[in-house]
């Protein structure tokens, strides 16, 4: 065997045996992907966290003690506002009295209960391989954080744990191009899979066939089917409807109802019942895998008593066509 | 050509010690690689303790750097350490041409490796088969370059200036 041989052997395949062999066990196994989360996604956040801290607590007290510009006026309109949603508040506790007391005369199995956390959004793209649309916030798998857990806030869904640290997580928001989510219309209860298209692109509705009724300005709300997300949260908001021509499925778009970037408090999510809907998501290969959302539309309508949550704040868009953002 | 008259292993006053001053950069790094938009700003870290001699430094911060980068990243755990074995294997190359206190040295040096991040990243992602959005790779190459060699000088200035260890 020749000397340059040896060489070659030892400083280039032998390395890159080592490195496919690391690489394929990784993929197989997702340890050094849960040691790299548990590490180097807690080390940025310790990092991060401070900063943002200080950001926070600068704006809070800019806005709570210095800047007071409409303050009365706005207060006024809040307080009409309250008494508005109080009584609508009175009128649908009977309804969902009543509904309770349906299911349990046709004694339905009871519905899965989850358990919010509140936290604080310290990240956005923090490097050059957070490729997907993601944010770090400050919970972990030591706060009872799960891969999958849904994030929301009180306008809508946002993502859902993408990868779980200690201390921070990782969220996969609904507008990236893995995410898809199973959701229903608010009116006609049509079942759909809503698909991100990239940052600031509308989202994709799939699935919805070519008779079913669907209009612009109707909500998208979570069906619950997949087990990821909670049965009627609102995801979005239909913005465009094309009829299909030889397609089975029509073409429609909707856009989120908040913007996904700029929240800074967001709720997570945990089922109190063990429930696991899918393996652990720790990667961006086993988003679309393992996301506990089918792919596929779901097969049957869901019942017609299914309980509708009330409309979030936002006005319904006008029913005009939208510049729309697809990508081929 | 010595950049400082300094003796190597003696603390001048005003000096902090190695794994504070890495402590320090690490911080400001993560911060700049937040508010940039994702550029990557660890490595003229690594640049600057090779171009000082420090290898053992620059070998624990490289398994920092990969599980900061790998951790905070949406690909699976190894592109990272692709990408530091090329950044190597480049300084090897790049040293057999140039000495590394040359400014061409980390003109070219910073190019290549902006080159070569948008390489390894973009095949990671086709390899992975992820449907995201990759950098379009000339305006992200050209931000890149820039970002390396203003982060480079900037770290190398402030080094010389507290930390000082190795060949500076």
């Amino acid at each position: 065997m020749s000397t340059r041989f040896k060489y070659l052997l030892l400083f280039f395949f032998l390395p890159l045996f080592l490195y496919f062999s690391m690489y394929t066990w990784n993929w197989k196994t997702g340890y050094l992907d849960r040691l790299a989360a548990m590490t180097g996604l807690d080390v940025a956040g310790w990092i991060m966290a401070p900063g943002r801290w200080l950001q926070n607590n600068v704006d809070e007290f800019w806005s709570r003690y210095v800047y007071l510009v409409g303050v009365r006026q706005e207060n006024e309109d809040l307080t009409l506002r309250v008494r508005d949603l109080e009584m609508e508040l009175a009128r649908i506790s009977e309804k969902a009295k009543s509904a309770d007391r349906m299911t349990s005369l046709l004694r339905f199995s009871p519905e899965a209960s989850w358990e919010k956390r509140g936290g604080r959004v310290i990240g956005q793209r923090l490097g050059p391989n957070a490729i997907l649309e993601t944010i770090l916030i400050d919970l972990g798998s030591a706060h009872g954080i799960h891969a999958n857990d849904p994030v929301i806030s009180p306008r809508g869904v946002v993502g859902r744990i993408a990868k779980p640290g200690l201390h921070f997580s990782s969220v996969l928001l609904l507008s990236d191009a893995t995410s898809r989510i199973p959701v229903i219309t608010s009116d006609g209860r049509v079942p759909a899979i809503v698909q991100g298209q990239g940052p600031g692109a509308f989202l994709e509705v799939k699935f919805i066939p070519r008779n079913d009724p669907v209009s612009p300005g109707e909500l998208l709300l979570s069906s619950g089917q997949g087990g990821v997300f909670p049965k009627g949260i609102p995801v979005a908001r239909v913005v465009e409807v094309t009829p299909a021509d030889v397609s089975l499925f029509q073409k429609v778009y909707a856009e989120p109802l908040l913007a996904l970037r700029y929240y800074e408090e967001l709720l997570v999510l945990s089922r109190t019942d063990g429930f696991d809907p899918a393996g652990p998501v720790v990667n961006a290969t086993g988003v679309g895998d393992a996301s506990g959302n089918s792919t596929t539309a779901p097969a049957e309508k869901p019942a017609e008593n299914a309980s509708t949550p009330a409309a979030p704040e936002a006005q319904p868009p006008k029913a005009t066509r939208h510049p729309v953002r697809k990508r081929s | 050509m010595r950049l400082s008259s300094t003796p190597y292993g003696q603390r001048r006053p005003g000096q902090f010690p190695a794994p504070l001053w890495w402590a320090g950069y690490l911080i400001v790094a993560v911060w700049a690689q937040e508010l940039s938009g994702g550029l990557d700003f660890l490595s003229p870290g690594l640049l600057v303790c090779m171009q000082t001699g420090q290898w053992w430094t620059a070998a624990w911060m490289t398994v920092l750097w990969v599980l900061v980068q790998e951790g905070i990243g949406n690909l699976l755990f190894g592109v990272v350490i692709l990408f530091y074995a090329g950044m190597f294997a480049f300084f090897m190359l790049t040293r057999w041409l140039l000495e590394p206190e040359n400014p061409l040295f980390i003109l070219f040096f910073s190019l290549v490796l902006a080159l070569w991040g948008w390489v390894a990243l973009n095949g990671a992602v086709r390899f992975q088969e992820i449907p995201a959005q990759v950098h379009a790779p000339w305006p992200w190459i050209a931000k890149q370059w820039l970002a390396y060699v203003v982060f480079w000088a900037g770290a190398l200035a402030a080094y010389r200036r507290w930390g000082g260890h190795g060949r500076v």
